[in-house]
């Protein structure tokens, strides 16, 4: 990782933030895959209402924790629908994986049941779990939520909290990766409303936004929801006072994030808040 | 000024104002009482008002006493606030959301003993934010309603307030509550609708005159300004007294359009009742004159209108008596006229009669052995003329008047006259003679000749009927009906045989009739004829009685 004091023409710094896969150093935490692990989707899931399916090949890792990973990675935000926390129940086929969308009740009835692997992101459901004597794995810390903002000297990041979400999270310490290349700076910014918006949907960048705003001085600001094509035109042109943005943070690597910059080119600074990881729950060997 | 316009003038002054004058005063007196009676159900409103903010501060304190004492019992709050333990830390900040959501309350904050929020059940994550002073403000304000402006992650709100404190480990926690002051808040106390209930910032002097109560309240700010004085204003939106007024109103106008509306009806029709009558008597009265005095109007009606008509009616047959009367005067000039040239052609008729006698006086006196030859020669000039005469004579001496007035057994002259005819005609004529017959003041000849024409015409008429005779008394008339079972006539016949001179009968003179009619009307009495063709006819006749004399005694059936 090395320091870049260079400015765009309206930008400032640009914060990027990448996850294990980074290649540029990050600190990896404990749960990380390893590198001689090979689990992959071998195509797009396809998705149902509350079902969705998908092909994988893995080794030198367990099918079921496998098939919990890329479940927990690939169907984001299918997997959260409307409860929250998300919970699915995931089942290893020939083929692949089926998964199943379960709300709180369905999942503590499949839980009982003594046979469903379950990939949740339910504190409580994973509590309860435990007590139940089942097996609680966490998977590896996958999903990354950024505060996007107009202006670099931001400090949002300083003061979040991992207690500020209910799924399983933990701060963040924000890497600063040059970009190979200047981000695109010619998009024109409108005027910021004084909103700190989220993509509905997404409970835990709800929450998010609402710490940013419970903690602010500012008595004005607001937290908003806008519906994702609503809130990828809003990142466009930068009508917020700032934006959560979640993305995967497995696999991604400072060289990926350019692909970012592009969806928000008014932006400053990308700064990392939290990360989040599910729990995958097996019954007892 | 016409008799409706009158009328409707009349009906203004006499049912319209006195109506529009009462419906004045009831309105006015409704409205009297019907406004005292809502300024003090407003009253009882506004006291009830004020017992329910009242009460919903007490409700809300109540229920703040409850959580303070389970918080003060729950040893996971106890652990994650008070000892610290991570494990416990999210139990902590979520215990609130739940107890708000359970106690039914719209916000609920911890705050610790450094005035920083230990867990908010509104808003989450504003955990850890310091709000410096707001409990002690709150804790000021103890025994008043008050309010607090209430941030959420998405905007803020007012919410009637509460704050207890309560030790955990020796720590202090205040807990604030609260319930949400908004529309429905306001609307639920203001009944409905009844009243309007507004929150006013300020002191209540500036309120607007309609307002008629205020209730004090004190607005506390997260921010360390200390509590401002506020107040709820309580107006009286008086919807309820306005529909009672409007449909009273509705009411009064509703029924006096009805009575204008009835009343104009009726007068259009009574001055219709009345003034169409009226027009066609005027038409009526426009169209007689002597050459058409046959105008009869029907008048059923029992009012003065069918009076009037009436009398009309009695005018015009009066009218058409005399110039019937007028008519007969003058055939009888005419009469006279034809009388005097009969009497000329009399004169001439006894011309060659003359000159026969003269012819067969010289021929006696100079060749009286040729005086039957002559006279057998001049005898048929003799037949011929005294002929002549005779019919002559036959015709006018029924025209001659007789003026010879008495009272007169008309009973006895209608046998004589039945007799006659019996023996004249072999034909039976039957005679129905009522007893007690009181006599008619009149000629007795003319009489005869009355019954002797129509008894002759009846019996001409005849093709083997039978010609009936009745005579009979009513109201002050005598009454004689000849009927037929003859013939008839047509009514052209009819008007034709009344003028004269018309006859149907080879040696009739067609005078019978009108002769008949004129000595009726010379006794002052009147003819009626009923007839039809095939159908016979009836004559009746009517005579007046001759009130000073008495009665015949009567006589029988013959």
């Amino acid at each position: 990782m090395r320091q870049s004091g260079g400015r765009a023409q309206r930008v400032g710094w640009v914060v990027l933030y990448a996850l294990s896969a980074c290649s540029s150093g990050l600190r990896v935490p404990p749960e990380s895959p390893v590198v001689t692990e090979t689990c992959a989707s071998t195509g797009a899931p396809s998705r149902a209402a509350d079902s969705a399916f998908f092909a994988f090949t893995v080794g030198g890792l367990a099918r079921d924790v496998c098939a919990a990973r890329l479940a927990a990675a690939l169907l984001r935000p299918w997997a959260a629908g409307p409860a929250a926390p998300w919970t699915v129940q995931v089942a290893i086929i020939d083929s692949g994986a089926a998964v199943h969308r379960l709300d709180a009740a369905r999942a503590r009835d499949a839980l009982d049941a003594g046979r469903a692997h379950l990939v949740t992101e339910d504190a409580d459901l994973i509590a309860y779990a435990r007590q139940r004597g089942l097996v609680v794995e966490p998977l590896p810390w996958d999903r990354l939520y950024l505060a996007v903002v107009p202006r670099s000297g931001d400090t949002l990041g300083a003061v979040i909290s991992p207690d500020a979400v209910r799924a399983d999270a933990r701060s963040v310490v924000a890497p600063r990766c040059a970009p190979d290349s200047q981000p695109e700076t010619s998009g024109t910014v409108v005027t910021q409303s004084r909103r700190i918006v989220y993509e509905t949907g997404d409970v835990t960048a709800r929450e998010v936004a609402e710490r940013l705003v419970g903690v602010t001085g500012d008595t004005a600001i607001a937290a908003a929801g806008l519906a994702p094509t609503e809130f990828a035109a809003a990142l466009r042109t930068g009508a917020a006072s700032a934006f959560v943005v979640s993305v995967a943070s497995s696999g991604l690597g400072c060289q990926a994030l350019t692909t970012i910059v592009p969806l928000a080119p008014w932006a400053a600074a990308f700064i990392p808040l939290i990360e989040t990881r599910a729990h995958l729950i097996a019954p007892r060997p | 000024m016409t008799i409706r316009a009158r009328m409707s003038l009349a009906f203004a002054l006499a049912a319209l104002l006195p109506l529009g004058v009462l419906a004045h005063g009831v309105r006015r007196e409704v409205n009297r009482r019907v406004t005292a009676q809502y300024e003090r159900r407003v009253s009882a409103l506004i006291e009830i008002v004020r017992q329910d903010l009242a009460r919903e501060s007490a409700t809300i304190a109540a229920r703040l006493e409850i959580l303070a004492t389970d918080l003060s019992s729950d040893d996971r709050f106890r652990l994650g606030a008070v000892r610290g333990d991570a494990a416990h830390r999210r139990y902590v900040l979520d215990w609130a959301a739940r107890a708000m959501d359970i106690a039914g309350l719209s916000m609920l904050r911890i705050y610790d003993d450094e005035d920083r929020v230990v867990s908010s059940g509104h808003f989450r994550n504003e955990f850890g934010r310091a709000d410096p002073g707001l409990p002690a403000r709150l804790a000021s304000t103890s025994g008043s309603n008050t309010l607090i402006r209430v941030k959420t992650a998405s905007g803020s709100f007012t919410a009637l307030a509460s704050v207890h404190a309560t030790q955990v480990g020796g720590r202090r926690f205040t807990l604030v509550a609260g319930t949400t002051v908004d529309e429905s808040f306001f609307t639920r106390l203001g009944r409905d609708g009844e009243l309007d209930v507004s929150l006013v910032l300020g002191e209540p002097a500036a309120a607007p005159s309609t307002v008629l109560e205020t209730l004090p309240l004190i607005l506390v700010g997260d921010s360390a300004t200390p509590p401002q004085q506020t107040h709820l204003a309580i107006t009286p939106l008086g919807s309820e007294l306005r529909s009672l007024r409007g449909d009273l109103d509705r009411w009064i106008a509703g029924s006096f359009l009805v009575a204008a509306l009835i009343g104009a009806v009726l007068v259009m029709w009574l001055a219709t009742a009345l003034s169409r009558p009226l027009a066609t008597l005027a038409r009526a009265a426009l169209s007689i004159d002597f050459t058409t005095p046959d105008v009869d109007l029907v008048a059923e009606r029992d009012d003065e209108v069918g009076t009037l008509a009436r009398r009309f009616s009695a005018t015009t047959r009066r009218l058409r008596t005399s110039a019937a009367r007028l008519r007969d005067a003058e055939r009888r000039a005419t009469v006279g006229e034809l009388a005097r040239q009969v009497n000329h052609d009399v004169k001439n008729g006894l011309v060659p009669i003359r000159n026969v006698l003269r012819h067969l006086s010289h021929v006696q006196q100079t060749s009286p052995h040729d005086l039957a030859t002559v006279f057998g020669e001049r005898r048929a000039t003799l037949d011929s003329s005294v002929a002549y005469l005779d019919e002559l004579a036959t015709r006018w001496a029924r025209l001659a008047p007789r003026a010879e007035r008495k009272p007169v057994d008309v009973a006895a002259i209608a046998r004589d006259a039945a007799m006659a005819a019996r023996d004249a005609y072999a034909t039976p004529v039957q005679l129905e003679v009522r007893t007690g017959l009181p006599p008619v003041f009149g000629d007795p000849i003319a009489l005869r000749r009355i019954l002797d024409n129509l008894l002759t015409n009846a019996v001409h008429s005849l093709d083997g009927g039978v010609v009936t005779m009745t005579t009979a008394s009513h109201d002050d008339v005598v009454r004689i009906v000849i009927a037929d079972t003859g013939r008839g006539m047509t009514p052209d016949q009819l008007a034709r045989a009344l003028a004269g001179f018309y006859t149907t009968k080879p040696h009739g003179t067609g005078l019978g009739l009108s002769v008949v009619r004129r000595l009726v009307s010379d006794h002052g009495g009147s003819v009626h004829i009923d007839t039809a063709p095939d159908r016979g006819t009836t004559v009746t006749v009517e005579l007046p009685v001759h009130l000073t004399i008495p009665r015949f005694a009567g006589s029988g059936r013959s």
